[in-house]
């Protein structure tokens, strides 16, 4: 399939200061360098990433951190607003990153681990043909890949030029792009769908994303926001509003915002003559079916597993969410000492669930190393 | 409608939310702001004493469906939203009287 044209997103994008300092030759700005002897390497510069590395400078730890990007902050770089209080991703991305400046923590941007190796208490880290460095203990911070949506094809995206997915909306909130109709002015119906890529058997997805239904409120506030004559229609199956503030969100998109939630899949979407997007769907709560049509169709994604490859090499095709030996109490991988999972390698996490895994994650390296060197420090 | 050659014809029940009037329910609205929060649980539909309910009056139509209510009381203590459904049934039977509509 071709790569889909995305008018919408113009690339009139700030740098923001704090991600201009995150070269790969970036001078350290805290801490003193005092002479560590184990290195603990950190896979991935995502949330969990970065909290990780921040704690383990904290505890004067050396840390290798790998980055496959040529800067730091993950997909948190592409968000506009965080929920449930809206605040602007890059402010998270500052208090993060705060704690990474730090003169025990090296940085390797541009570089993908693809697998890790465990020999005799020595840990590899390989790229895809060379062995790129070598770590007393891993925290595997890899993180997830949205769900390709193109794999559900009833919903037309990669066809049907008005269908988007969250994460494209996501990059024009963030842009501060226009979400305009096809004639140019403010959009007169926006309808989201929620789970494509999360608890459907059609593309092999058992599992619940989790954060795609708070996801989808606070895009359709943010829509109602920014357009009040906008009707938004929310298509669920079950509303799965489990964290703080996120039931008190829901409400606040029906109540204040005049958001409709309809409880019914859509079943297919399909482009009229003027380039908007038909829906059908039923009301399952009416026992009645609907049709719609909207100017834009937003496909709430799921996430997607992308950190088994990196421990087994496998390959893309055999990738799932890895499990931690004793995933209750605590985040060390089975048969593989010294690796620890941190983030959304080991489950749809949000940002506030990623940095607690990442820092729980650098404690339990620094455990794991402290009883390997016979310390009781 | 029932027709001699076997076969029963009905209303076409598609709900068409292009062409769907929320003017009714937003005026409603205004009153009793809460009741956009009705999320549609049917706990008061499971409580009433005569079968009724407010849950039908969130939906598209709104069935008339208030002749019968005793007033008891009952959705409200159950609404899992904290609607005011007494206040939003006098104040639906008030609109439908000003829209000329029987109650």
């Amino acid at each position: 399939m071709m790569p889909r044209e995305k008018p919408y997103i113009k690339s009139n994008r700030q740098e923001i200061p704090a991600f201009a300092g995150m070269t790969s030759d970036a001078q350290p700005v805290t801490g003193n360098r005092q002479p560590v002897t184990v290195r603990v390497a950190v896979v991935g510069g995502g949330p969990a990433g970065m909290a990780a590395v921040g704690a383990l400078a904290a505890m004067h730890i050396g840390v290798d951190w790998y980055e496959k990007e040529d800067r730091v902050g993950g997909k948190l770089n592409n968000y506009h607003q965080l929920f449930p209080d809206r605040v602007p991703a890059s402010e998270a991305f500052g208090q993060l990153v705060k704690g990474t400046y730090h003169n025990h923590i090296d940085r390797h941007l541009g570089k993908a681990i693809t697998s890790v190796g465990v020999n005799a208490g020595r840990i590899s880290l390989n790229g895809k043909d060379h062995k790129i460095g070598e770590a007393d203990a891993v925290i595997l911070a890899t993180g997830f890949d949205f769900f390709d949506a193109r794999h559900k094809e009833e919903f037309g995206y990669g066809i049907y030029k008005h269908v988007i997915t969250s994460a494209d909306l996501e990059t024009v909130f963030a842009d501060g792009d226009k979400l305009l109709n096809v004639n140019g002015s403010a959009p007169a119906s926006v309808a989201f769908v929620h789970c494509v890529g999360s608890r459907d058997e059609q593309v092999g997805v058992s599992y619940c994303s989790r954060l795609c239904c708070i996801t989808g409120i606070k895009q359709a506030i943010q829509i109602r926001r920014e357009y009040r004559e906008t009707r938004v229609y929310n298509f669920y199956i079950d509303m799965r509003a489990f964290g703080r503030g996120y039931e008190e969100l829901y409400r606040e998109a029906q109540e204040n915002h005049g958001v409709r939630f309809i409880r019914g899949r859509v079943s297919e979407a399909s482009e009229d003559e003027q380039g908007r997007i038909r829906v059908k769907a039923e009301d399952t709560l009416m026992s009645r079916p609907i049709k719609l049509t909207v100017d834009w169709l937003v496909l709430l994604i799921g996430m997607s597993p992308s950190c088994s490859a990196v421990l087994s090499g496998k390959g893309e095709r055999e990738k799932s969410f890895t499990n931690a030996e004793n995933p209750l109490t605590g985040s060390a991988v089975k048969g593989q000492p010294g690796v620890f999972l941190a983030g959304c390698c080991a489950g749809p996490m949000s940002i506030p669930e990623s940095v607690a895994s990442g820092r729980s994650a650098a404690v339990q390296a620094a455990e794991y190393l402290n009883k390997k060197n016979g310390n009781s420090e | 409608m029932k027709t001699k050659f076997g076969f029963d014809i009905h209303d076409n029940r598609q709900i068409d939310l292009d062409l769907e009037d929320t003017r009714f329910a937003d005026e409603v609205a205004v009153v009793v702001k809460s009741w956009k929060a009705c999320m549609k649980c049917g706990a008061c539909v499971g409580t009433c004493p005569v079968g009724k309910g407010v849950l039908n009056l969130t939906g598209i139509n709104y069935q008339p469906a208030l002749t019968t209510c005793l007033m008891c009381g009952k959705c409200l203590l159950v609404c899992p939203r904290g609607i005011n459904t007494r206040h939003l049934i006098l104040e639906v039977m008030n609109k439908y009287r000003e829209y000329g509509k029987a109650v």
